[in-house]
């Protein structure tokens, strides 16, 4: 691996605050670390750790006070607007915890919203079959449960082939055994598609599952941890 | 190999969206394609009739003016006029001098011969250094004035083949001299058909033909009339037979009727044209033993004018109407939308975060509104170019006395009743939602959509919990509010306008015989016989009046204003002591110009550069726009003899005096006729109209409340959830509307009053004449009760809406 590759997203001295004079909170304080290319990252760390604020910014839907992020040797803090929607575009994938789908566009439309913006997208049946919802395919977002439409979220995010997958807290509203079959997609389209994946989670439990493990408290990094033991997803426990 | 290009699948929403709210945007095309289909056949009605008005000179030889002679203009007076050349008066006066007295007396003569070319000079503006001759044709066109079966008054003209043609709707011209064509519009009026005999003058003529003259497309009989009277006033063509034995010992008028020889090329130059060919005719006459009873260019003639004039003129007023009605129904969409952003905020957010630009989504968003607006064009523009565009047109024939015209398919009709409204709506949809997209994907993603800093909550005083919950959703709607009120604002000043302009016509004819000082003024031509003698009537409440008239002259209008001379002790005008330079006035002529007591008034001279300065000293009850004075201020005042006078006032009819004197009868008939001519061409019109602004009002309310109410599904949903009744949701959502309606109507109806008030006058001082705006109350409040009745049948489908919204409405929106 190449040290661009090894460094394919660095995230440097970074810090962000809310607020301003005796309210003012700080929110990270001064964050380092880099994700490889085609890795399975988690962010964990309780309420309030900032990991939700840190996946913002490496999204390029919110700023950072100071510090840079680069993605690809891409300094997102160099972009204008126009630059970060079209870097959006082109190499991000966002799965949230809400599966903010559109209520009235099928399974599949919901996924072609996602194609739509790639020049190469992947092929949406086979990525229908992958995500187990060829058979709901024709359904609207409300005749699903909460998992599919979690499904259908991932594969919205998937299917323009992103670089980075960016997952925040997606298995938060879902049960034990839907959650688990979440984080099995997400496992499974990592090794198909070799995207690298970020994800947001405070299930300890999860980090089984990832190839880097970086913990946050109070805003700064506690513990940046590569797995060398990763587990499958189906075998998580918590 | 990159794949083909996938359709942007949010476009697959948009026939979605149109089916899921079906209701809301088929209530919004009727109204749309109603409105715009009016405006599309007003305009291709319209532009056709303008098209046709703008071919009546070669088609029907329109004249460019006509004049009056007290007598028959001699072969060599036609050639002298229709050379163009002034006379010369000084010549004349000389010749005249030497053949009555001799060539010696010249010299004693001289100087009262410079005296008169002088005053002649000054007068008629003789001594012009830019005056440059008008050749022009002259053609006779002679007419008398007959009564037609004892209820109307006919103006039979000559027929010639020369100049203002007919055109002939039905049937054909006379060829016997028992013949006659009458005008198509007044035949439909007075219920006259083909074949009839009808009595014209104490003859019985048959019914030939149905004609529309040239230069009587609204029948105007005199060019003072403010409203033309196709009910009581007619013209006919008869043949020289029918003519000669028709005008028969009656006052025939020497109307002759002339077309430039080089025709002018615009406005300016033909009221040059026209200047400067009056004053060849004033010196030509002058110097023939002849008078001018009556001068009109064409461009000042009202019937040939006031058609092409009004039609033009309702084309920009629909055209400004459909604007607002556009621009409303605009902000409808725009509300509807901005709520939808709010709802599918956390959709916005996802998306915005994936890559889709602000530019996409303002594209999709903006997709309905155009696709409905651009729709309704479309079928509006079909409606309106096949069949509204007869309704526009029989509109218009029902009054006025038109030619037949050809239908002329106006792409600028289509411009202007599709692109712009597409323009309008994609222009405000695209500011608001533009405004509501700036936001970044974050504050879409938690649903923060309130931009800068957060406003503190609006701190109510201590009511009860319902009332500030109402007062909540009064705050939460605000914008939705604020365009119902403009919207039924505007719908109300349309409904004031419906019902204020019959109460304004009843008002005049329940007023006009109230201030009618006299029941006959009787004018005469002369008033002295063809044997010198004075003429008198028998009628023993007869009293000699002197009449004359002078222009009052604003920016928009040179206004005529009857000038009335009174004897002294007058039975029926009694005028009080009046010092130098005093007059009455009349309230008509008061109201439309501001004038009061004490104010100076001056009043201009008709063909000459005199200015007559008055002081206002007393304002009576009268709706004809004139002003009195004494008989002998007034025959000082014009230079005229002691003992003239111009005609009779009479409360009897006056028979004895013979037609051919008279030069015209002024009776209530004739002060009410404008009110009964508005009230038969618009009358009908007006009702339905009230109508559907009524209609107007419920689809504006609907939409509305829709909105507010859809914006409150999860909230009503979550209150049925805590145990609230259907009964104790709606009042709570609908009590707020209810409060708003009531104090918008309340509003709008005076509002309305007053901006009405205002249109009116500044419409009517564009024309000649004053009817009073006066609104009865019971109208106003009848308006404030039928829109508060669509209100109350849409509040009841507001009910329902709300009764359905189900308890899992709110646990179904987990974001």
């Amino acid at each position: 691996m190449s040290e661009q590759e090894r460094k394919f997203l660095e995230v440097c001295d970074l810090r962000k605050g809310f607020g301003s004079g005796e309210s003012r909170q700080e929110v990270l304080r001064g964050m380092n670390f880099s994700v490889s290319k085609g890795e399975f990252c988690v962010l964990l760390g309780p309420s309030g750790s900032g990991k939700s604020t840190l996946l913002n910014i490496i999204g390029g839907i919110d700023g950072a006070d100071s510090g840079y992020i680069s993605i690809n040797g891409d300094k997102l803090e160099e972009m204008d607007e126009k630059t970060l929607t079209n870097y959006r575009r082109k190499h991000l994938g966002y799965v949230f915890q809400l599966y903010n789908l559109i209520p009235n566009l099928t399974v599949k439309e919901n996924i072609e919203v996602g194609a739509y913006l790639s020049d190469d997208p992947l092929d949406i049946d086979e990525l229908l079959t992958t995500l187990g919802l060829w058979d709901h395919r024709n359904k609207l977002p409300n005749q699903l449960s909460g998992g599919q439409q979690q499904r259908v979220s991932i594969g919205r995010a998937i299917v323009k082939n992103p670089d980075i997958l960016l997952c925040d807290e997606p298995t938060g509203a879902l049960d034990y055994n839907t959650s688990k079959e979440i984080l099995k997609l997400i496992e499974d389209v990592n090794a198909k598609y070799g995207n690298t994946i970020i994800m947001v989670t405070h299930n300890e439990a999860i980090k089984y599952m990832a190839d880097h493990v970086v913990k946050l408290r109070d805003g700064v990094v506690r513990h940046n941890d590569i797995n060398d033991n990763k587990i499958s997803a189906m075998e998580l426990d918590w | 190999m990159a794949r083909n290009k996938i359709k942007n699948p949010l476009l697959k929403r948009v026939p979605r969206e149109f089916l899921g709210d079906w209701k809301k945007y088929i209530v919004v095309m009727i109204f749309l394609t109603a409105m715009i289909g009016v405006t599309a056949g007003v305009y291709v009605a319209n532009n056709s009739m303008m098209a046709m008005f703008d071919t009546l000179e070669d088609d029907y030889s329109l004249e460019d003016g006509h004049f009056e002679l007290q007598k028959k203009a001699t072969p060599e007076l036609l050639l002298a006029i229709e050379s163009g050349e002034m006379a010369d008066i000084r010549k004349y006066y000389e010749d005249e001098i030497s053949e009555e007295y001799g060539e010696k007396f010249l010299e004693l003569y001289s100087s009262k011969i410079d005296e008169e070319v002088t005053k002649a000079e000054e007068k008629y503006g003789l001594d012009d250094e830019k005056f440059e001759k008008v050749s022009v044709t002259i053609y006779e066109n002679f007419y008398v004035n007959l009564d037609e079966n004892d209820e109307s008054r006919i103006r039979v003209f000559k027929y010639q083949e020369n100049v203002d043609l007919p055109c002939i709707h039905n049937g054909r011209l006379p060829e016997a001299d028992d013949e006659i064509a009458i005008d198509r519009m007044h035949a439909d009026n007075a219920n006259i058909k083909l074949g009839d005999v009808i009595n014209v003058g104490g003859s019985e003529m048959e019914v030939v033909g149905f004609i529309s003259l040239a230069n009587y497309t609204t029948l105007h009989e005199n060019n003072s009339d403010m409203m033309f009277n196709a009910l009581t006033f007619d013209v006919a063509l008869v043949n020289n037979a029918g003519f000669e034995k028709l005008s028969s010992n009656r006052n025939i008028h020497y109307m002759y009727s002339w077309i430039y020889n080089v025709d002018p090329e615009d406005k300016l130059s033909e009221a040059k044209a026209s200047d400067n060919f009056m004053k060849a005719l004033i010196t030509q006459v002058a110097c023939s033993d002849n008078s001018i009873e009556d001068y009109v260019p064409a461009y000042s003639n009202q019937a040939i004018n006031f058609a092409p004039e009004d039609v033009g003129g309702d084309m920009s007023m629909v055209g400004i109407l459909l604007y607002i009605f556009i621009g409303i129904i605009a902000f409808i969409f725009a509300v509807t939308i901005s709520s939808t952003i709010v709802k599918e905020s956390a959709v916005i957010g996802t998306l915005r975060a994936s890559g889709y630009t602000k530019g996409e989504l303002i594209a999709h968003y903006m997709a309905m509104p155009l696709i409905v607006t651009l729709l309704s064009g479309v079928i509006g523009n079909v409606i309106g170019y096949t069949f509204l565009k007869n309704a526009v047109k029989a509109l218009y024939y029902n009054s006025y006395s038109l030619p037949v015209y050809k239908t002329l398919w106006s792409s600028e009709a289509f411009l202007k009743t599709t692109l712009i409204p597409v323009v309008v709506v994609l222009l405000v949809n695209f500011i608001v939602i533009a405004y509501k997209m700036r936001l970044s994907p974050l504050k879409f993603l938690r649903h923060d959509l309130k931009s800068g800093k957060r406003r503190n909550t609006i701190k109510l005083p201590n009511w009860g919990f319902l009332s500030r919950f109402r007062t909540r959703i009064l705050i939460q709607n605000k914008t939705n509010y604020i365009i119902l009120a403009f919207g039924i604002i505007f719908v109300m000043f349309l409904m004031e306008f419906a019902y204020g302009m019959p109460d304004a016509l009843d008002n005049i004819k329940k007023t006009v015989p109230e201030s009618l000082f006299v029941n006959y003024q009787v004018v005469l031509k002369s008033t002295e016989d063809d044997d010198d003698n004075e003429i008198t009537t028998s009628n023993s409440d007869a009293e000699r009046f002197a009449m004359g008239e002078l222009i009052y002259k604003t920016k928009s209008l040179d206004e005529g204003i009857s000038v009335y001379g009174l004897v002294d002790d007058s039975k029926y005008f009694s005028l009080p002591e009046l010092s130098d330079g005093e007059v009455v006035i009349s309230e008509a002529f008061s109201d439309k110009y501001g004038i009061n007591v004490g104010d100076t008034i001056n009043l201009d001279a008709e063909f000459e550069n005199t200015t007559y300065e008055f002081k206002v000293f007393e304002i009576r009850p009268s709706t004809s726009m004139a002003i009195f004075m004494n008989i002998n201020t007034y025959n000082s005042l014009f230079g005229l003899d002691d003992d003239n006078f111009t005609g009779y006032f009479s409360n009897t009819e006056i028979t004895d005096i013979e037609e051919k004197y008279i030069a015209m009868t002024i009776t209530e008939e004739d002060m009410i006729m404008m009110a009964n001519q508005l009230d038969h061409s618009m009358g009908g019109m007006m009702k339905y109209f009230s109508y559907i602004c009524v209609i107007m009002a419920a689809v504006l309310i609907y939409l509305l409340t829709k909105v507010i109410i859809e914006k409150n599904e999860n909230a009503i949903s979550m209150t049925k959830i805590l145990g609230y009744k259907t009964n104790e949701i709606a009042s709570l959502y609908l009590m707020s509307t209810t409060w708003v309606m009531i104090a918008v109507e309340l509003v709008g109806v005076f509002a309305g009053r007053i901006i009405l008030g205002y249109v009116w006058g500044v419409f009517l001082k564009s024309m000649p004449g004053w009817v009073a705006f006066d609104m009865n109350n019971s109208s106003l409040v009848k308006i404030f009760f039928l829109v508060l009745v669509a209100y109350f049948a849409i509040m009841g489908l507001d009910y329902r809406r709300i009764r359905k919204i189900p308890m899992d409405e709110a646990l179904k929106r987990v974001e």
